[in-house]
């Protein structure tokens, strides 16, 4: 259930629900949602619920009413980034949802579907089920981020813009192809700038710097490498 | 630029396995390449070729993201990870990042890693543990490594500060416990000047304060700081670094401004303290461009959300209004968005955007469309009811098929509220039907006809509207089921009082039947669509009785149907002009009054509601209502059908908004009305997969004592059976616990259950009941709304 559809069951009826079924009320959680009981405790996690409800239950006439489903903030965390060519063809991914390859692949395949139907004079963001989808397209790729439903969808396309200046600045005037033949470059640049699926830096140059100096480190390591390789007379 | 090459030669380098990939010229050949390629890979994983595994890796990880199988290079990445090689430590933290989650088990093998590498002293390595710890980390591996991650918070190098904060965020969102960890170390990161650590700071305390009403208030006393903060930002000269088209850091700005409004919703004194700066940033933020936009947008919602001062709020609805101007779709999008969320606390304010936000009900987007639309019903009241209908069934005519059974309903709800009079609002409903076509949904079938019902003015005028309509085209289903039942009802009001001012033919007895018929003939009329016909028909057969051998003829043709239901029916009404005829024409009576759902949900502080219910109840009117309430008993006896005393009960088997057709005149007052008996019939509330649920009801003034009783006829027994209730408002309900959750197969036993209901308004009762229950172990659920509770219970 998402939580919209939540609140307006709740808000629309005051639901009892007996008190000795605890995990009925847990199938009534949602993730999303911050519970408040008898109208004061606000509660937001599973084990903080259970905890605190645990001496009402052992009241056999116990009644537990969910007043209220109050939303939590939105952050602009993101939950997944799908980088695509207009032929839909993934091009990078990153997942900050704990999902399975299958389902990966359903969402990754619904949501290039359903932003290349676009047409270009919509807006840039898409209602996917429970999640908002921001997407841009800069040149042949899209590049498209998943959030929630209250958070900021403007500052996400700046998220977006940001990454696409870094890259520029990294590659060089990026094109579709440096990010295909260097996608392990791609994938570092993006967990300088984002981790978590929250922004970690805003300047550009500090960004670029621990890429790069972490690229030296690698390139001194592939010298000594050769020459080792050397001394063993493979290279 | 040059890059460093990961792969050195033989056998297939990385950068030459992406271009053999991509030269590949059919999906077979790529696919060939690939197997051959990942055939190679695994050999050399199984070798434990050390030399290579870092390229080989890579190369897995460009594959996976091709979308063929990468999971058997999970291990390696762990592998990797563990090697001295900077190179190895980067390629295998990635790849963790991509082919492992908290779902492979295995993932806790990294965790020891992850350890080692925190404590590393090179930052780059430690920067790459904490980087997959952000992205992979689970409840286990947040409980063991939080204090490493809490010493690098304290840090004084913020490449690795600013890292371990966003661990810290993932870590007490996977483990709320752990909060206390990261608790003291919190306050001093926002005397740091460094933007990322400000910025993930600020993510983290909004962060906690979400998570913890404790939380919130201690961190409230931070509001200074943080407007100080965000003051200096706005003042501080150019920083070409992290500004975007000259404004100031908006990431950080618009962190600031969320974790205001975290910390100071429903707080006066805080929201007092955040006036002025919150006035600043929204008439000094440049909004030429998107981000300036993000900026003001952010602050819309911090001012709404809070208690600010009114002043604030105007300013805060008129950048919405600025927003809807906007030639930006985006910013149309979220200004929609926004007032959505804030019509409700400032209805007045939205309402002079209006004509706006009815233009943008012509977007060629469709996510702008969908706001609109949603907006403008919001809207719709009193005063602005029969513009706002008229722009919505335009709307309702050209949108996409997705909106409009949605439009339909919320069109219907809001003449239900507002409509100025009763035939202005049978008017409208129809047009929507017309314009509609079949995309209604069934309640507002049902609901429609319930108007009519409650309107004896409208009667004929209905009946010729939609007769009329029904002229032209008889394919739109929900418009043709209304139709049918009016005609049924009221076909002799529409031949006998002909309108005064039409210059229309006259309608004859026989056109009706001949439409009627058609309807129940027609292949493109549903199975509903038909039951509503025949039924028409049925009623037709007395108030027409010159066309009654006709119909009769009709009724025996049906009689061999091969849909079930239409056979019954036809074969009940051929016994009722055969074996019954002296009690045909009491049967097929005028029906009382309905009162639908929908009326008593948004009406019932209205007058309106209280007409109809003293008019039903009134002993002058209540006469030939009370004519057919006799009868049901009989009926059961003579047609001796099995199927009718069940449908006779309330069925949950229908949906709960579903009007059935089949049970509307004849089978309504099974449930014997004797005003005489004090005692309250019961009640089946559910009957369905064998689990049948009675009520038996107490009554004491205005408490109502439910007991319930559950049997099963199933040969499985039932278990972890679970009830649960609903009411609206109005009503309180106690939900005592059933005597058990297990019910004995084979109706060998019951379980039972007190259900207390109090009424302080002696309102017709309506529940919503759900059950859950286990029966050979595959869990079941059955749901239904019941609104046919006895009279006695509540009048």
């Amino acid at each position: 259930m998402s939580s919209a559809q939540h609140k307006k069951v709740i808000e629309s009826h005051v639901v009892a629900v007996c008190a000795h079924n605890i995990d009925e009320i847990m199938s009534y959680y949602d993730p999303n949602c911050e519970v408040s009981f008898d109208g004061q405790v606000v509660m937001r996690s599973k084990d903080d619920i259970k905890s605190k409800t645990e001496k009402w239950l052992l009241d056999p006439n116990y009644k537990v009413e969910i007043v209220d489903f109050l939303p939590v903030e939105g952050d602009d965390r993101i939950q997944f980034i799908l980088l695509f060519s207009r032929q839909g063809k993934l091009r990078l991914q990153k997942w900050y949802t704990s999902q399975t390859d299958k389902s990966k692949k359903k969402i990754t395949r619904e949501i290039i579907a359903a932003v290349l139907s676009r047409k270009p004079k919509m807006s840039s963001f898409l209602e996917w089920k429970d999640l908002k989808v921001v997407y841009k397209r800069y040149a042949s790729l899209y590049f498209c981020c998943a959030i929630e439903q209250d958070d900021n969808e403007l500052l996400t396309l700046e998220t977006i813009h940001r990454y696409v200046e870094l890259l520029d600045k990294y590659f060089g005037s990026v094109c579709e192809l440096d990010i295909i033949f260097n996608f392990e470059k791609a994938y570092f640049i993006f967990d300088e700038f984002i981790l978590g699926g929250e922004v970690q830096e805003t300047s550009k140059k500090s960004v670029l710097k621990a890429v790069n100096d972490q690229d030296v480190i690698q390139e001194e390591e592939l010298e000594e490498k050769r020459s080792v390789l050397e001394d063993l007379g493979l290279a | 630029m040059k890059f460093p090459d990961l792969s050195m030669s033989n056998p297939v380098r990385l950068r030459e396995l992406i271009r053999q990939i991509r030269s590949a010229k059919t999906a077979a050949e790529e696919r060939a390449v690939v197997q051959k390629e990942s055939a190679y890979i695994r050999d050399a994983f199984r070798d434990e070729d050390n030399t290579w595994r870092c390229r080989n890796v890579a190369k897995l990880l460009y594959i996976s993201l091709l979308g063929y199988p990468a999971h058997f290079g999970q291990l390696e990445c762990l592998k990797l990870i563990a090697s001295t090689r900077f190179t190895d430590k980067r390629i295998g933290y990635l790849g963790a990042m991509l082919l492992l989650d908290e779902r492979q088990d295995i993932h806790v093998l990294i965790t020891n890693s992850l350890k080692n590498d925190l404590n590393n002293s090179n930052e780059y390595v430690a920067g790459l543990a904490l980087c997959a710890l952000g992205t992979i980390c689970s409840p286990e591996m947040s409980r063991d490594l939080g204090g490493e991650v809490e010493r690098l918070m304290k840090s004084s190098n913020v490449y690795l500060k600013k890292k371990a904060i966003l661990c810290a965020v993932r870590i007490i969102r996977k483990v709320p416990e752990q909060f206390d960890v990261f608790q003291n170390s919190v306050r001093s990161l926002l005397s740091e000047k460094h933007h990322g650590v400000l910025l993930t700071a600020t993510t983290l305390i909004t962060e906690m304060c979400q998570q913890n009403t404790q939380a919130l208030q201690v961190f409230r006393n931070l509001v200074p700081n943080l407007v100080r903060i965000l003051k200096n930002l706005i003042m501080a000269g150019c920083s070409p670094d992290h500004d975007v088209s000259g404004i100031s850091d908006p990431f950080l700005q618009v962190h600031l401004l969320r974790l205001l409004r975290v910390l100071s919703r429903n707080d006066n004194e805080a929201s007092d303290s955040m006036n002025d700066i919150l006035a600043q940033v929204s008439t000094n933020t440049e909004n030429s461009k998107n981000v300036g936009n993000a900026i003001l947008y952010e602050t819309v919602l911090t001012i709404m959300d809070i208690n600010s001062e009114s002043g604030l709020r105007v300013l805060a609805v008129n950048i919405l209004g600025r927003f809807l101007l906007n030639t930006d779709k985006n910013i149309r999008y979220v200004a929609l968005n926004t007032l959505l969320r804030v019509v409700h606390a400032d209805q007045n304010a939205v309402q002079r955007h209006r004509a706006t936000i009815v233009e943008c009900l012509k977007d060629a987007d469709v996510s702008i469309k969908r706001r609109a639309m949603e907006l403008c019903f919001a809207l719709m009241n009193k005063n602005n009811i029969r513009t706002m209908t008229d722009e919505m069934l335009d709307f309702l005519g050209t949108c996409e098929l997705e909106f409009k059974s949605d439009c339909t309903s919320n069109m219907f709800l809001a003449m239900d509220r507002f409509s100025p009079t009763k035939q202005w609002h049978v008017d409208q409903m129809i047009k929507v039907l017309t314009t509609a076509g079949n995309s209604v949904r069934d309640d507002i079938v049902s609901s429609l006809i319930g108007i009519i019902s409650s309107t004896p003015d409208l009667y004929g005028y209905a009946a010729h509207q939609l007769y009329k309509k029904m002229q032209n085209d008889i394919t739109q289903q929900p418009l043709v089921q209304v139709a049918s039942w009016t005609l049924g009802e009221f076909g002799d009001l529409l031949v006998n009082q002909q309108p005064q001012n039409e210059e229309n033919l006259r309608v004859v007895e026989i056109e009706i039947i001949d439409i009627l018929e058609r309807i129940l003939n027609s292949s493109l009329s549903t199975v509903i669509t038909r039951e509503y016909a025949i039924n028409a028909l049925m009623k037709l057969s007395t108030r027409f009785p010159n066309c009654s051998d006709r119909i009769q003829s009709v009724m025996t043709y049906y009689a061999c149907n091969m849909n079930l239901e239409l056979q019954t029916r036809a074969v009940e009404y051929t016994s009722l002009f055969t074996k019954h005829n002296i009690i045909r024409s009491s049967i097929v009576e005028r029906m009382p009054v309905l009162i639908s759902n929908q009326t008593s949900n948004t009406n019932s502080s209205e007058p309106e509601e209280s007409i109809i219910n003293s008019k039903e109840n009134s002993p002058v009117n209540g006469k030939h209502e009370h004519v057919p309430s006799d009868e049901p008993i009989n009926l059961v006896n003579i047609l001796n059908d099995p199927i009718q005393t069940t449908s006779g009960t309330l069925n949950p088997n229908h949906s709960s908004s579903l009007f059935n057709p089949l049970e509307d005149s004849l089978f309504d007052f099974d449930t014997p009305t004797n005003p005489t008996t004090k005692s309250i019939p019961s009640m089946t509330a559910i009957d369905k997969n064998g689990i049948r649920m009675i009520f038996t009801f107490e009554r004491d003034n205005t408490t109502l004592t439910i007991n319930s009783k559950i049997t099963n006829s199933t040969q499985y027994s039932i278990t972890n059976f679970i009830f649960k209730a609903a009411v609206p408002k109005t009503f309180n309900i106690d939900l005592y616990p059933a005597s058990s959750t297990t019910i004995p197969a084979n109706n060998s036993g019951d379980i039972q259950q007190i259900i207390k209901i109090t009424n302080p308004n002696r309102e017709k009762i309506r529940m919503r009941i759900k059950l859950n229950y286990q029966v050979n172990n595959t869990n079941m659920s059955d749901e239904a709304e019941l609104n046919t509770f006895p009279e006695q219970c509540y009048n």
